[in-house]
């Protein structure tokens, strides 16, 4: 399994040589791989279906809980079958559509690449593997998406896929943790799934919304749906498998995995339901207004998205049983139908369905390959799309508290498809020939064996609709409703609603068809849709942040020291508010104070030379001033008898003047720049930093923690240093290496200063 | 004497820093007394003693917990690995820089001297167990980098740069010195140990406020916002050789400081610094992600996206637990990784009279330069944080740590800033691979091959890490036991 999963990242790496060295070949030799693995898959049929699931553990990162375990069970199997089977054809396809392109190579190994990827996020049993996988998924994506690299319009859609189903993805990764952490640190998909209780965790909301928002990113819900239909800027075999069986299918199968855990909630119920039928009626809505052939099964793939959605949310037996049914029938006719447009493309040169007509001489197979994939996505039997249909109207009718919602918008949605589906098996084939920029003939081979081979299958599995549900439906719907449910598909169930409801469906979808270029120009007056919709919010949110930005950017970086330092001391002294706030229960020792007389003075003289130092006009005066304070605080040191400390002080001052009134005689003259405003702000933050620091040494004032180290050194002097001086016998005894040090680095700077001194004499000589 | 007799210190366990004060004097009179124009010797001794220093790190270190120099030194698995980690990024610095120094007429012994007393200061900080040790570690790193930045002395930028630097660096150790002594006024001792059990035993206000003020000079040297401002200006105004050092090694050095003084020292108070460490860690990814993205200029890009990462070590913090400083740590030592590696790109593409950092610069990168392509594209996917890199595991681990602890909207609001990152950093990857250079074709790799292969093994690293990040993670979790 390991090798299964991973043997699309070896090839990716060697994909590049071998496409050259193979040439034409290259891609048929290449769908080796996805064809072995869809043998091999299928080969766990058996097992599956006997044992339910099957969990495989390879340890990778033990330190980090990561695992790469695998979980095999119907839904996983179900996903891994249609990835390879239909990634198998797409790699053949490409080689037919893309050849002779340059950048062939590249498209093989990226696309192998995303193969890996996408296996690995439906087989995944760890979490963390199962995210790894997903955000690969997205970046793999984005290279197939942006493929046409010189195109700008490619480039700006492929990165905006990339930012949605990113960040999606991250939103995915904080509810994954919350799962985690919900289900008692389990990492493992299949122990969550075992685990219970998980609706009642506290934070249950805001983990399935955090889920959501990546699953709906992922699968192109409204309104986060913008980013697929622009994904068709990629060539037409990525659009064909990125829109039948992998990427936004992600979503779907993360939400059918987790509907045994996190399901059958209000919540999730509401959440899926409404939001799966309003992307599922957007999809046909939108589908019926395009007349771009890509653009067209772009948006009727957001329409099978939201059905999914729909669908899971509405978690009836029924509705699961509907959901996987469709999964599959979607995805066999989607692939077929986008490669079959593909084709159209490639042999016409024009991707508008309405310059295209009569072809149906010239592209037989092409033809009648389109008539039977479209069929089925219209719904209509014989065909696997319809029992697929017929189960899914059966859900919505018993949809609880969303039943009328949900079938309004499901037969809105099938009239709709129905046209779509009728325009493109039909318009480009019949009718009279028209001019195409190329003119067509049957495709290669290449191109049409996956088609052709899929909707075939459409065909089969409808007639013979025990195929499919013995084979995999069965224990997909076991997987994804958590308990087996018993069901049988048939193609007639008789006639009841959902029948009448298909049958109004077509009726409708025909007319609509037939008048269809009535309904385009319907829609042509009404421009605003353009304008409207969540594509926009993606702009402005965008410009928004840009915005933001630099607002941001313009106010704290100004590259002004002075603001620099106002932010430095405010957050000190908001930071021991905000302490002395949390620690109001600890009263501040304020301590006894007794000032006498002559000490009044001192503090006088100080504030005194601060106060005059801020109003004062001229540097000289201020300077002046600040050396009164600072000998103040001189005078203080000798009043309590620290004589040594005074004079340092002194000395210190005084030279700080010198030095400061010698710097400012070579400044310019002092011209007042701030405003009454600005200095009254300064005047602010300086009082609060001085109150700070008053309050700092009202807290320090009574803390004594060690007897004076001065006591000792009094009786020590003379018994152990044989000297009556203290002073001296501290110097050359009990510090002498202190001292030696000292000698030390004062004969270095000399050496240092006479060195200079030496070197500015020889420059003069010179 | 009535005193304890004097104890030789064990001085084998000390023996890393001995080293690499010998290496650096080494390099001083090597030289002074060789007469190559490029300091070729210079160099050679550096990068040799820098890799035997970190040989005999693990040697001397791993896997003990002793302190000697009676408690003012501690070895431990900690220690080794930051060290290790803080040897190995001024390898990285000097690799790249020569031919950048070289063309720009800066290779000058001083370089070399500056940088290896900066990270002789490092090791000093990360295996300090008294305050006093720890603060001559700040000061020593500290002094060196405002010497190291001003090293451009012809260029108002630098010199403004390290004004800046200076002046608002003097300030934060002025602080943090500040905060150190009111410690020590509160418990009565400078070994940290002894601090630890103080501030267990009893509550002092003294002491929470010896630890706002020691937080804020921490954070002034890490760069957390809001004590940031002088990160963008020195990495846009310093020579880019010195932006990596200080980008990497320092940040390195300072989740050492971190631990020792307020993780372990204060471990008691944690209470109290935890909210500080995640108002500053939230504050840092806000700031920090939003101002990125307007960024033209590549090293401010990267010096604000620094902020970015600071929050999640700062997350890391948070928890205050063995988990959470691991997590750290990894984050810390594989970031700076991965930030070395962009700025030898920069570098890369430098050329004599031509500085490679504005965006448009690496617009096509691939087309010069395939191999280099890739390496960014590795760099920026990591720095992002996107799976299959390490920059991913570092993440994980550090909300892991978030959540355990109990903060689950931290959590959710770093995963936020994750996203928001994803903006800047893919756009130099779309710059690279999509874009067509200007007129002109756009700068060319240079560089002599013994640069061009570091730097090839640097990045490659960064994927080979993300594919196999167990070791690493292991060292990581087991320094904290």
């Amino acid at each position: 399994m390991l090798l299964a999963v991973l043997s699309g990242f070896i090839l990716c790496a060697l994909a590049p040589w071998l496409t050259r060295s193979l040439g034409d070949r290259a891609g048929w030799l290449l769908a080796i791989l996805p064809a072995g693995l869809f043998a091999y898959f299928l080969g766990w049929i058996p097992e599956v279906i006997e044992t339910g699931a099957v969990t495989l553990q390879y340890p990778w990162i033990p330190g980090l809980d990561i695992n790469l375990s695998f979980l095999v069970d119907g839904l996983s199997l179900l996903f891994a079958l249609l990835i390879s089977g239909i990634g198998t054809f797409i790699i053949i396809y490409a080689g037919g559509y893309l050849h002779g392109d340059p950048y062939l190579p590249r498209f093989y190994a990226i696309m192998f690449a995303f193969t890996a990827a996408m296996l690995g996020v439906v087989l995944s049993d760890n979490l963390l593997t199962l995210f790894v996988f997903w955000e690969l998924t997205s970046i793999t994506s984005y290279l197939l998406i942006g493929y046409h690299h010189e195109d700008k319009e490619a480039r700006w859609c492929a990165l905006q896929g990339l930012f949605v189903t990113v960040a999606g993805g991250l939103a995915l990764l904080a509810g994954l943790l919350m799962l985690a952490v919900a289900a008692g640190g389990e990492y493992t998909l299949s122990g969550i799934l075992a685990s219970d209780g998980l609706q009642e965790y506290p934070f249950y909301t805001a983990m399935v919304l955090a889920i959501l928002a990546g699953t709906f990113t992922k699968s192109a819900q409204v309104p986060f749906h913008f980013w697929l239909p622009n994904a068709m800027a990629a060539p037409t075999p990525v659009s064909a498998f990125l829109h039948s069986a992998t990427m936004v299918k992600a979503g779907v199968y993360l939400m059918a995995r987790l509907n045994p855990a996190l399901g059958g909630t209000e919540l999730w119920f509401y959440m899926l339901g409404i939001f799966g039928a309003v992307t599922m009626f957007t999809g046909s809505f939108m589908a019926l207004r395009s007349t771009g052939i890509k653009a067209m099964l772009a948006y009727s793939t957001i329409m099978a998205l939201g059905t999914l959605t729909m669908l899971i949310g509405i978690g009836t037996e029924a509705a699961i049983v509907a959901a996987m049914a469709f999964l599959l029938a979607h995805a066999l006719y989607k692939a077929a139908l986008f490669m079959l447009a593909g084709v159209l493309d490639h042999e016409t040169g024009t991707k508008d369905i309405t310059r295209m007509g009569g072809l149906r001489r010239a592209m037989p197979i092409t033809f009648v390959t389109a008539c039977v994939a479209a069929l089925s996505l219209a719904g209509l039997p014989p065909l696997f799309g319809f029992i697929a249909k017929e189960l899914m109207f059966e859900a919505t009718l018993h949809g609880g508290a969303l039943t009328t919602f949900t079938t309004v918008l499901a037969l809105l949605s099938a009239i709709m498809i129905m046209a779509v589906a009728a325009i493109f098996a039909l318009r480009p084939f019949i009718g009279a020939r028209t001019e195409t920029p190329k003119s067509p003939h049957e495709g290669p081979l290449s191109m049409l064996i996956g088609p052709v081979v899929l909707a075939a299958l459409s065909l089969v599995f409808g007639v013979a609709a025990f195929i499919p549900e013995a084979a995999l439906l069965q224990a997909a719907v076991t997987a994804v409703h958590g308990r087996p449910v018993d069901f049988h598909l048939y193609l007639w169930h008789g006639v009841n609603v959902p029948l009448l409801l298909s049958a109004i469906a077509i009726v409708i979808g025909l007319l609509a068809f037939r008048f269809w270029d009535a309904v385009l120009a319907g829609f042509r007056r009404m421009p605003f849709i353009d304008r409207l919709g969540p594509e926009r919010g993606y702009e402005r949110l965008m410009d928004g942040l840009v915005w933001l930005a630099e607002w941001q950017t313009r106010v704290l970086q100004n590259g002004y020291m002075s603001n620099y330092i106002i932010t430095l001391v405010l957050t000190t002294v908001a930071l021991t508010g905000w302490t002395l706030f949390v620690h109001t229960g600890t009263a501040i020792p304020l301590g006894d104070i007794n000032v006498r007389i002559y000490e009044w003075f001192t503090v006088g003289l100080i504030l005194a030379g601060a106060l005059f130092a801020t109003i004062t006009g001229s540097r000289l005066t201020a300077v002046a001033a600040l050396g009164m304070a600072g000998f103040g605080v001189a005078l203080v040191f000798v009043e309590f008898s620290a004589p040594d400390l005074g004079t340092t002080q002194i000395m210190v001052e005084t030279l700080t003047v010198i030095l400061l009134v010698l710097v400012l005689y070579r400044l310019p003259a002092f011209v007042n720049f701030s405003s009454p405003g600005t200095r009254l702000r300064d005047a602010l933050i300086a009082a609060s930093f001085g109150g700070l620091m008053t309050l700092l040494i009202l807290v320090v004032h009574d803390i004594n923690v060690a007897e004076p180290i001065s006591d000792q050194l009094v009786q020590w002097s003379y018994p152990e240093g044989h000297g009556r001086n203290i002073v001296n016998v501290i110097l050359v005894d009990f510090r002498a290496l202190d001292t030696l040090g000292e000698i030390f680095v004062v004969g270095l700077a000399a050496i240092g200063v006479y060195a200079m001194i030496q070197l500015r004499a020889e420059d003069r000589r010179q | 004497m009535t005193t304890d007799a004097f104890e030789i210190p064990n001085l084998t366990l000390a023996l890393p820093e001995i080293w690499m004060l010998g290496v650096a004097c080494l390099v001083l009179v090597v030289d002074l007394f060789s007469g190559d124009r490029d300091h070729t010797p210079a160099y050679w001794v550096a990068q040799l003693g820098l890799l035997s220093a970190a040989l005999i790190t693990v040697q001397a270190q791993w896997g003990l917990d002793v302190t000697t120099f009676d408690g003012n030194y501690v070895a431990d698995a900690m220690a080794v690995v930051l060290k290790v980690t803080v040897l190995l990024l001024t390898f990285l610095a000097f690799a790249y820089s020569r031919d950048y120094l070289r063309e720009r007429g800066m290779l000058r012994g001083e370089f070399y001297l500056l940088s290896l007393f900066s990270t002789l200061g490092m090791m000093v900080i990360i295996s300090a167990h008294s305050l006093l040790v720890l603060y001559l570690g700040v000061e020593l790193m500290s002094l060196s980098l405002y010497a190291l930045v001003a090293m451009r002395r012809g260029s108002p930028a630098a010199s403004e740069a390290a004004m800046k630097y200076f002046v608002l660096g003097a300030l934060a150790s002025g602080m943090l010195l500040y905060g150190m002594s009111m410690l020590y006024g509160a418990t009565g001792s400078l070994d940290l140990a002894a601090i630890t059990d103080v501030a267990a035993a009893e509550s002092r206000l003294l002491l929470v406020f010896g630890l706002v003020f020691t937080v804020v000079g921490v954070a002034f040297k890490f760069g957390a916002v809001p004590f940031h401002m002088w990160v963008p200006d020195v990495y846009q105004g310093a020579p880019t050789a010195v932006t990596l050092f200080i980008a990497t090694a320092s940040k390195v050095a300072a989740v050492g400081l971190f631990i020792r003084l307020i993780g372990e020292g204060l471990e008691p108070l944690h209470g109290d610094w935890q909210n500080m460490v995640l108002l500053l860690a939230v504050a840092s990814i806000l700031i920090g992600n939003t101002v990125a993205l307007v960024q033209t200029n590549i090293k401010r890009m990267l010096a604000y996206s620094t902020f970015n990462h600071i929050g999640f070590i700062f997350l890391g913090f948070v928890a205050g637990s063995a988990e959470g400083y691991g997590a750290s740590m990894f984050y810390a030592v594989t970031y700076s990784f991965t930030v070395a590696a962009a700025f030898g790109v920069i570098m890369l593409l430098s050329r004599q009279g031509f500085e490679a950092e504005n965006l448009e610069d690496f617009k096509g990168l691939n087309e010069r330069s395939p191999l280099f392509a890739l390496v960014m594209l590795l760099l920026m996917v990591s720095l992002t944080g996107i799976p299959g890199t390490v920059g991913f595991y570092a993440k994980w681990l550090v909300i892991r740590s978030v959540v355990d602890a109990g903060v689950m909207w931290a959590a959710v609001f770093a995963v936020i800033g994750a996203v928001v990152g994803a903006f800047y950093y893919l756009r130099v990857v779309r710059l690279c691979y999509f874009d067509q250079p200007e007129a002109e074709g756009g700068p060319q790799p240079s560089g002599s091959g013994g640069f061009r292969f570091v730097l090839a093994a640097n990045g490659l690293s960064v994927l080979l890490l993300g594919l196999f990040p167990g070791a690493l993670v292991a060292v990581c979790m087991a320094a904290f036991g």
